[in-house]
């Protein structure tokens, strides 16, 4: 299957820096074999390649002075005896200022812990101090009220069986609720 | 200090020495690599102050490192170039936008050859200085991309290894900045230099 010659120059860059399968060459060799408008355009490719290249390699070559700082300083903060780093230039103040970040973190996360903790282990106190639900009353039809302390599934079914021996039949019961303690402020079950 | 290439059996030799403790050791490593970590900096960076800066720190960062390096894993010189991009992201991340520092670059022109004429030698300094002004419209990811393959001849898959991106990504980086850069050299580049020369 022939190339198509927008399929051809999205391939060129890598071609002209053989980084092309040889299948994939293979097929852009005979697109470009077949394509007058591709081959000018692989030729503009390949000689901006050869000129990013020979330019590149002038940009940005070392001095020997430089290189000599470059090992001095590199020396100077790898001695161990040696003094505090010197700053040379203002990256090296921007380092000493990251390591300060990382402390000021440090902290940050010490001081944020110190805040959840007490939540995190005072979550008991906290739901001992909600007041307790009301209790249901049972009022008999006569309207004799009787308040218990025990649950309430216990007190309606000791009023269902206790009536005359279970023959006679229960009296017209209404349930009522009342809290049997009065929350005091501050009040706990713990003793 | 002198700039030479080693093999990379040498170079596991000279770490195996700096591990050791040898001083010597350091400073041939340091000879080999430091020009290209340089040259690496300054091309991404377009300014010596900080690229003396960041070369500085990759080498110190390298020399305290060492023992974490891993031949197995990637070449030395793809593992400092890593440690010298982490750096530079740093620094124009802080300091942007890139700036061309033209005092530097008109202070640090190479000699030219002997049979050059000065329309040439014109030629070769614009030539060299439309590629940094094309260097710094760039984004960072394209310039580093570019930088890599033809300023250093890696290949994607290396330069996937340095940028930590799949190799398709580098390869499609690679192209755009190539694209691009061919765009805005229109008649600066070396072709411009061929047809003074041939006068």
């Amino acid at each position: 299957m022939t190339l198509s010659c927008h399929q051809c120059r999205k391939y060129l860059t890598a071609y002209v820096n053989n980084e092309l399968t040889p299948r994939a060459r293979r097929r852009v060799d005979q697109h470009l074999n077949t394509c007058r408008e591709c081959s000018s355009e692989y030729l503009l490719d390949r000689r901006t390649a050869a000129d990013i290249t020979d330019t590149l390699a002038r940009i940005g070559v070392p001095s020997e002075r430089q290189l000599s700082e470059i090992w001095a300083s590199v020396v100077d903060n790898l001695t161990p005896t040696a003094a505090p780093v010197i700053t040379r230039h203002s990256t090296e103040r921007r380092l000493t200022l990251g390591h300060n970040d990382l402390r000021y973190g440090v902290f940050a996360l010490i001081l944020a812990f110190a805040l959840i903790a007490p939540t995190m282990f005072l979550q008991g106190t906290v739901h001992a101090q909600l007041p307790d639900p009301p209790t249901p009353l049972v009022r008999a039809s006569h309207g004799a009220v009787s308040g218990s302390p025990v649950p309430d599934t216990l007190l309606l079914a000791a009023t269902a069986e206790a009536p005359g021996g279970g023959s006679a039949p229960a009296a017209e019961m209404t349930i009522a609720f009342q809290s049997n303690t009065a929350p005091t402020p501050g009040a706990t079950d713990s003793p | 200090m002198k700039t030479s290439t080693i093999e990379s059996g040498e170079i596991e030799v000279l770490i195996g020495g700096c591990l050791a403790g040898e001083q010597a050791a350091f400073g041939s490593l340091y000879d080999a690599f430091a020009p290209g970590v340089y040259r690496l900096c300054y091309s991404l960076l377009l300014n010596h102050h900080d690229a003396e800066d960041v070369a500085q720190e990759t080498f110190v960062y390298a020399f305290k490192n060492l023992r974490r390096y891993d031949p197995k894993l990637s070449a030395f010189k793809t593992w400092l170039f890593t440690i010298a991009i982490c750096r530079c992201r740093n620094v124009y991340r802080r300091s942007r936008p890139v700036l061309i520092d033209l005092s530097n670059l008109l202070q640090h022109t190479l000699p030219a050859p002997k049979s050059e004429t000065p329309e040439a030698a014109y030629a070769r300094s614009s030539a060299k200085e439309a590629l940094e002004k094309a260097l710094a419209t760039l984004t960072p990811r394209l310039r580093e991309a570019v930088v890599l393959r033809y300023g250093h001849g890696l290949t994607y898959r290396e330069i996937a290894e340095i940028m930590d991106c799949p190799p398709k990504t580098a390869e499609s980086r690679v192209r755009l900045a190539h694209d691009a850069l061919r765009g805005m050299l229109q008649g600066n580049g070396q072709g411009l230099l061929d047809e003074l020369l041939s006068f």
